[in-house]
């Protein structure tokens, strides 16, 4: 459907007039269409959208309509089987394949732990985490127009171009992006959000320039103490747009990428295109995708994600379900001491005496997983796995062991990873109100019958 | 006037607005009358109003005790949630709590 949004509007308008709407109702019909922005963006898929076949406008009408009680059933009771159309075309460009969909508008899915097993997560296998939709650019793999501006605390504002930015010196790392959320699937009582286990994570290569070439050569002032990320994606709702930041130590760290390649190719459109921030050891959200400003502080950041309880946990430990007054939050991050295991599959069943290969991988945030452990009696006794070396600071660590059960019956593998600080994962999971940091011991049943 | 628009879009007019048809054809000429809206069963409101923004295969992952649902209810409402009463919104509240409950099966 060529037509655009403001076209379908006026369309609409008049056909309601022509058919008896009275002043009132077109009144309404007018304060609702003059919050179009929210509508048009909403509107370039969703359940509707794909569920009746029509374009954004229509969409928008309808939602519009709400209010008024104008809602057509077949949408009202068939909503929940509908598959989300830029869902289905993102998720087809990145050759998706074995992902849990958690929702499909904003799409969000992880990867399951037994897929989990390569050094370098491959862009079919990558989690998938987003608060709002897919940028229009990135849909159409569209790079004329783009550019990426540094303001804020600098000396001079600069903008790039993405042939400026691949024309730079570049880098190419293995880098865990994870979400401030996964793990939250293990909090009791359970918290609001995504239910992730423990596959919100990918461990990509990524090529880009370091973040701080870029703020080099803006030229930070003395009063630069933190960024602010933003990016082209539409915004779900009538709110701001969703931008996090990072204090500038940590934006002018080697590791910290303005990137424009995954594992050498080009940006998935879900995963980011033409350009994403890559922040590894902190929470996923603060990796922006999409990016195209970036604004210096002189204080922490204040934009959405930032404030109140999104991404910031109490600055003490609360008891499970209760709810701290905002002011004792504080932002999350950076991730602690994880690890998963990505082999046995859970339930997977094997022979008494038979020798069973337990593979996995760790990772510690800021710091370097040194140790892994693995128990098969609930924790009562550990055995050390061979553990490998970070491929560069940040990327996952390959561990593996052997283990063997000498009688049948129902049996868990679970693993411990312990960094350069000794610090190691819980066996029961601290709470907090939004389930961020869960980096509980990870648990796969198995079935163990006579030989 | 037809002829100019997408077939696709001269497809929806009978589903949306069947019922404003009729109504235009009452005395009263206005669009659905509200009580119609109000009939709404807590279900239909809560698939139709959350759906608008998000799908909602996330709420219905949630087990969220009820001030949780009144707190995210806060929270979309700053987000620009389609226009609800407050009755709807108890509604859809009840609706949560019953089937999203802290202790509902998964």
């Amino acid at each position: 459907m060529k037509k655009t949004d403001h076209q379908t509007w006026d369309w609409l308008r008049g056909y309601t007039r022509d058919h008896g709407a009275s002043p009132q109702d077109l009144d309404i019909f007018d304060e609702v269409s003059s919050r179009r922005q929210f509508f048009g963006k909403v509107g370039k898929s969703g359940a509707a959208l794909a569920l009746l076949g029509f374009g954004a406008g229509t969409e928008a009408a309808l939602q519009g309509l709400f209010g008024r009680g104008m809602i057509p059933m077949a949408w009202a009771s068939d909503a929940e089987g509908v598959a989300d159309e830029q869902a289905k075309q993102v998720l087809g460009e990145a050759s998706k394949e074995g992902l849990i969909v958690h929702n499909e508008r904003p799409l969000n899915a992880e990867t399951p732990p037994h897929l989990m097993g390569d050094a370098v997560t491959p862009i079919k296998r990558h989690f998938i985490r987003n608060n709002d939709l897919v940028s229009e650019r990135a849909l159409r793999k569209n790079p004329q127009g783009y550019k990426l501006e540094i303001e804020g605390e600098v000396n001079n504002p600069v903008s790039f171009t993405l042939d400026e930015l691949q024309a730079m010196n570049t880098v190419t790392y293995r880098l865990p992006i994870e979400c401030g959320g996964n793990g939250r699937a293990y909090f009791d009582p359970a918290p609001r959000g995504n239910q992730w286990k423990n596959g919100a994570i990918g461990n990509s290569e990524w090529t880009g320039v370091p973040l701080r070439e870029l703020l080099n050569a803006a030229g930070l002032k003395d009063t630069a103490v933190y960024t602010a990320h933003y990016g082209e994606e539409p915004i779900l709702g009538d709110r701001p747009p969703f931008s996090r930041g990072i204090p500038i130590d940590k934006a002018m760290e080697e590791h910290t990428l303005v990137a424009f390649k995954m594992n050498g190719e080009d940006i998935p459109a879900v995963h980011g295109y033409p350009v994403r921030l890559v922040v590894p050891g902190w929470y996923g959200s603060t990796s922006h995708k999409w990016l195209n400003r970036i604004v210096v502080r002189d204080r922490e950041h204040d934009g959405r994600g930032m404030t109140g309880y999104s991404y910031r946990v109490p600055k003490y430990p609360v008891a499970p379900g209760a709810r701290p007054p905002e002011e004792d939050m504080v932002v999350g991050g950076p991730w602690r001491i994880k690890s998963v295991i990505t082999g046995p599959a859970a339930d997977s069943e094997f022979r008494v005496g038979q020798t069973i290969k337990v593979t996995g991988q760790a990772w510690a945030g800021e710091d370097v997983v040194e140790e892994m452990w693995v128990s098969t009696d609930f924790g009562l006794n550990w055995k050390k796995a061979k553990l490998g070396r970070p491929h560069n600071k940040y990327s996952w660590q390959q561990w593996e062991t052997d283990v063997k059960f000498d009688g049948r019956g129902y049996y868990e593998i679970w693993a411990r990873g312990v960094d350069n600080k000794g610090n190691t994962q819980p066996i029961a999971q601290p709470w907090n109100p939004r389930g961020y940091d869960g980096n509980l011991v990870h648990r796969i049943p198995i079935m163990v019958e006579p030989a | 006037m037809f002829k100019r628009r997408h077939l696709s879009l001269w497809l929806l007019i009978p589903t949306l607005v069947t019922g404003w048809l009729v109504a235009s054809s009452a005395p009263s000429g206005t669009l659905i009358p509200t009580a119609q809206a109000d009939e709404m069963s807590p279900k239909q409101l809560f698939e139709v109003h959350c759906a608008a923004c998000h799908s909602i295969t996330l709420p219905k992952s949630q087990r969220l005790a009820r001030h949780d649902w009144e707190w995210v209810m806060d929270d979309m409402e700053d987000y620009g949630m389609t226009w609800l009463t407050d009755e709807q919104r108890e509604k859809i509240i009840d609706h949560l709590v019953e089937h999203y409950g802290r202790d509902a099966p998964r």
